[in-house]
C-alpha cells in the first residue's frame, strides 16, 4: 500500500515509534467500519502508547480513549508523524 | 432466534400504560451497573466490553411511576451486530421502547454522542446519562450538562452508576418522557417528533426525505408482499417513524455528520483542566507494556490459582470433615431407617451422602472461590489488558486476544465459558474458542488432577499433567485453526480504565453464577451418583468394565474399573475423582459399601504412572453433560457431538501414547 503523494511524510502507524504522535491520514478500507465504530477516523490525532512484541497489537491513545489495534490493522493505517512528544490528550 | 424469549418485556402481567425504557450505550460504559443501581440488583456486568449478551427486562418503580427497564447489549452503533446475528436497531425496536436512556462516558463524549444522536434520530424520546463522571473528573474533564441538554434537545444528567449518583434523576426523566409518549399513543395521536426538524446539511436532509417517503409508502405494500423487511415492519407497527427508519437505512451517510457534530459539541461542553495521571491510569498503562505487563500477568495468574487451590483446598478439607462428623451419620441413620432394602439404601447413600459431599467439597470451595476472583478481575478492567497481551499468542490458534476471556473463564467452569464465546465476532472463532474451552481444565478437573496426583504421585507429576493437557489444547487449537476455513478478525478494542472492583458487585456476580452452577449441577450430581450406585450395588458395573477393558486396560494401561469412573465423569467431571476414590475404597475393603470418612488410598488401585495417565485422559476427554448442553445450545447439537468425539479421540490417542511413554502399557 503506497502512501498518498499529498502526504510525503506519511508512514504506516506500525512504524511510528512508541511515544510518538501522528495524525491519521488514511484508514484501510476493510477495517474502516470497525475503526469508525471505535471512533477512529482520518484526521484524528493519536499517540503510540505501547506495542506488543512479535507482531502483537499496538495500543494507541485517541483523545481520552485507549485503543488496542492488531498489527495487521496498524500496518494499514497511514499517519503523518508530528513532533516528538506532541500532546494528544 | 435466540432473542425471541428474552425480547418480550411486556409479559401478560405488565400494564400497557407502563412505559418501556431501553438502556443503550457503548460497551463498557457501565450500563449494567447503572441498571443494577436503578433496579436494586447487580446484573452480570464486567469491566470488559461485551458482558451483557442478551436483553434483560426488569420492572422498576420510580418517583415518576412504574416502568420496565430493558438492558440491551453494549453496541458501537445502531447498525452494529453486538450479539453476532441481528443488528442492534432490531434488538432495540423489538423491545418496543417508549424512551431511550443513553448511557455515555462523560469523559469521552466525542466517542459516545454519535450513538445518542442516532437514537434521537429514531424519533424516540431520549435522556442522556453522562456516566462515569467521577472518572472524568479524575482525568480533569467536567461536563456542562445544561449546554449539552440545549444542544441535544433532551435532558442530560451527570451520573456515577457505581455510587448511584444521578441515576434516579436520569431514570425518572426517562420514565416521564416515556409516559408522555405512551399517553399520546393511547390517545390515538401519532407521537410528536422529539427532535429538531432539520439536523443535517440540506443535501443529506434531501436524501433522508426521499427515503422517508419511500418507507412511508412501502409498509402498505409490505403487508401484501410478505415477508416485509424488518425495517418496514417496524414502521408499519408504529414502533419507529418513517423518518426514524430512514435514518437507519442511511446510517452510513449520516455517520460522518453525527461524528462531526459530536466532536464539535464535546468541544463546547467540556471544561478541561490538567491533572496528574491517576494511579489507576499508570497501572493500566503498565499492564499492557510488555516489560511490566507480562510479569504482571504471570503474577496474577499464579496468585489466582494459588488462592483458589490453597484457599479452596483448605475449605474443601474443612467441609469434608465437618460433613463426615455432622451430616453423614444422620443421613445414614435416616436412609437406613426409611429404606429397609439394603441395596436401594446403599444406592441412595451414593447420592445423598457421597454425591452431596462431592458437590459441597468441590463446588463450594473451588468454583465459588474462582468465581469471586474472576469477578474481581472482570470489574477491575484487567481482562482487557489480558486480551492485548494474549492477542499474539492466541493468534497462533486462529483466535483474537479477546478469546482470552472465555478461556480464562473456562478454568473456572466450562459452561459460562461457552456462553462467554459470544464476545467473539465470527462463528469460526466461537467454535475454536468453545472447543479449546472444553479442553481447558475447569476447577473440577483441576481438582481431579491435583487431588489424584499431588498426594499419590507428587506435585511435579501434577504439574507435568497440566503441561501435557495444555500442550494437547494448543495442538487441538492449531489443528482446528488449520481445518476450519477462514481466518481470524483482527483486534480492534477499546481498553477500559482501571476501576477498583466494587465488593457488592463482585460478590453479587459470583453468587449469581454460583447459584446457576449449583442449580444445573446438583440434580445431575444426585441422579448420576444414584445411577452409578445402582449399577455398583447390582453388580452391573463389572459387566461394564468388561466391555471397556480392551480400551481402558489394553490401550491405556489402566485397571478396567477406572473406565467406569471415566465414563461416568460425563455426568460431572469431579466424579472422575470421587468415583475413583469410591472404587479404591471398595477395592480396599472388598465391599461395595462406601466408607466416605475413611482415608482412601488411591494408590491401592493405581500406580503413580497410571494415575498420571488417568488424570490426563479424564481432563481432556469429553466435556461434562452440562458443558455438552451449553455447547449444543450455543453452537448446535452437531457441533457439540463433533467436539465431544474429537475430545475423546484426542484423550484416548494421547493417553495411549503416554501410557507407552511411562511404561504401563
Amino acid at each position: 500500500m503506497a502512501s498518498p503523494p499529498a502526504f510525503p511524510a506519511a508512514v504506516p502507524l506500525s512504524s511510528l515509534a512508541t511515544g510518538r504522535s501522528g495524525r491519521v491520514v488514511a484508514i484501510p478500507a476493510d477495517a474502516a467500519a470497525a475503526l469508525a465504530a471505535e471512533g477512529l477516523a482520518a484526521g484524528d490525532l493519536l499517540e503510540i502508547e505501547t506495542r506488543q512484541p512479535f507482531g502483537g497489537p499496538v495500543v494507541v491513545r485517541v483523545g481520552h480513549a485507549r485503543l488496542a489495534l492488531a498489527a495487521r490493522i496498524a500496518r494499514g493505517i497511514v499517519v503523518e508523524p508530528l513532533g516528538v512528544g506532541a500532546p494528544t490528550r | 432466534m435466540r432473542h425471541a424469549e428474552a425480547m418480550s418485556p411486556q409479559g401478560p402481567g405488565a400494564s400497557p400504560a407502563t412505559p418501556i425504557i431501553a438502556l443503550v450505550g457503548r460497551p463498557n460504559v457501565g450500563k449494567s451497573t447503572f441498571l443494577a443501581r436503578a433496579s436494586g440488583r447487580f446484573a452480570e456486568s464486567a469491566n470488559v466490553p461485551g458482558t451483557t449478551v442478551g436483553a434483560e427486562a426488569r420492572p422498576v418503580v420510580t418517583a415518576a411511576g412504574p416502568a420496565i427497564l430493558v438492558d440491551l447489549p453494549g453496541t458501537l452503533a445502531l447498525d452494529d451486530h453486538p450479539t453476532g446475528d441481528a443488528p442492534f436497531w432490531q434488538l432495540l425496536l423489538d423491545a418496543a421502547p417508549d424512551a431511550v436512556l443513553v448511557v455515555a462516558d462523560a469523559g469521552n463524549l466525542a466517542r459516545h454522542l454519535p450513538l445518542a444522536l442516532a437514537c434521537r434520530d429514531l424519533g424516540l424520546p431520549i435522556v442522556l446519562a453522562a456516566n462515569l463522571s467521577d472518572e472524568a473528573s479524575a482525568r480533569g474533564v467536567e461536563i456542562d450538562t445544561g449546554s449539552l441538554a440545549q444542544l441535544l434537545v433532551a435532558p442530560v444528567h451527570g451520573t456515577v452508576g457505581r455510587d448511584g449518583i444521578g441515576v434516579s434523576a436520569a431514570l425518572e426523566d426517562a420514565v416521564r418522557r416515556g409516559r408522555q409518549r405512551v399517553a399520546v399513543r393511547d390517545a390515538g395521536a401519532s407521537p410528536r417528533a422529539t427532535i429538531p426538524a432539520a439536523v443535517y446539511p440540506p443535501s443529506v436532509e434531501g436524501r433522508l426525505a426521499s427515503e422517508t417517503n419511500h418507507l412511508r409508502i412501502s409498509p402498505s405494500l409490505g403487508a401484501a408482499a410478505a415477508p416485509a423487511a424488518p425495517l418496514a415492519r417496524f414502521v408499519a407497527d408504529g414502533r419507529v417513524s418513517p423518518r426514524g427508519a430512514a435514518t437507519i437505512a442511511l446510517a452510513d451517510l449520516l455517520a460522518p455528520h453525527r461524528r462531526a457534530m459530536a466532536v464539535a459539541w464535546a468541544e463546547r461542553v467540556e471544561r478541561r483542566h490538567a491533572v496528574a495521571p491517576a494511579l489507576a491510569e499508570r497501572i493500566a498503562e503498565a499492564s499492557v507494556r510488555p516489560s511490566t505487563g507480562i510479569p504482571l500477568l504471570v503474577g496474577v495468574l499464579a496468585a489466582t490459582f494459588a488462592l483458589v487451590m490453597v484457599g479452596g483446598g483448605a475449605a474443601a478439607a474443612g467441609l469434608g470433615s465437618a460433613w463426615n462428623a455432622w451430616a453423614s451419620p444422620p443421613i445414614h441413620a435416616v436412609v437406613g431407617t426409611l429404606v429397609p432394602v439394603p441395596w436401594l439404601a446403599n444406592a441412595l447413600l451414593w447420592a445423598l451422602d457421597a454425591g452431596l459431599l462431592a458437590m459441597l467439597s468441590v463446588g463450594l470451595p473451588y468454583v465459588l472461590a474462582f468465581y469471586v476472583v474472576i469477578a474481581a478481575l472482570e470489574d477491575s478492567g484487567y481482562l482487557a489488558s489480558v486480551t492485548v497481551l494474549a492477542d499474539r499468542v492466541l493468534g497462533a490458534v486462529g483466535l483474537p486476544g479477546r478469546a482470552a476471556i472465555p478461556l480464562l473463564v473456562a478454568t473456572g467452569c466450562n459452561v459460562p465459558a461457552i456462553y462467554a464465546t459470544r464476545v467473539l465476532a465470527t462463528r469460526r472463532e466461537r467454535v475454536i474458542a468453545a472447543f479449546l474451552a472444553t479442553l481447558t481444565p475447569c476447577s473440577a478437573r483441576s481438582a481431579v488432577v491435583i487431588a489424584a496426583l499431588v498426594p499419590f504421585a507428587g506435585p511435579w507429576v501434577a504439574l507435568a499433567a497440566f503441561g501435557v493437557v495444555s500442550a494437547l489444547t494448543v495442538a487441538a487449537g492449531v489443528g482446528a485453526n488449520a481445518l476450519l476455513p477462514g481466518r481470524q478478525s483482527p483486534l480492534v478494542l477499546e481498553l477500559p480504565p482501571f476501576r477498583r472492583p466494587l465488593l457488592r458487585s463482585v460478590t453479587a456476580k459470583a453468587w449469581f453464577r454460583f447459584r446457576d452452577f449449583v442449580r444445573l449441577a446438583t440434580p445431575l450430581m444426585l441422579v448420576g451418583s444414584f445411577v452409578l450406585g445402582l449399577a455398583f450395588e447390582s453388580g452391573a458395573v463389572h459387566a461394564f468394565s468388561g466391555v471397556v477393558a480392551p480400551l481402558v486396560h489394553g490401550w491405556l494401561g489402566l485397571p478396567a474399573v477406572a473406565g467406569i469412573a471415566l465414563a461416568f465423569s460425563f455426568l460431572r467431571k469431579e466424579l472422575a475423582l470421587q468415583l475413583l476414590l469410591v472404587l479404591a475404597a471398595a477395592e480396599a475393603a472388598g465391599t461395595a459399601v462406601v466408607a466416605v470418612g475413611a482415608p482412601i488410598a488411591l494408590n491401592t488401585l493405581m500406580t503413580p504412572s497410571q494415575l498420571f495417565v488417568y488424570a490426563v485422559v479424564a481432563s481432556v476427554s469429553l466435556p461434562c453433560v452440562a458443558t455438552f448442553a451449553a455447547l449444543a445450545g450455543e453452537l448446535g447439537r452437531r457441533t457439540a457431538v463433533l467436539m465431544s468425539v474429537a475430545s475423546i479421540a484426542l484423550a484416548v490417542t494421547a493417553g495411549g501414547m503416554l501410557a507407552r511413554v511411562v511404561g504401563i502399557a
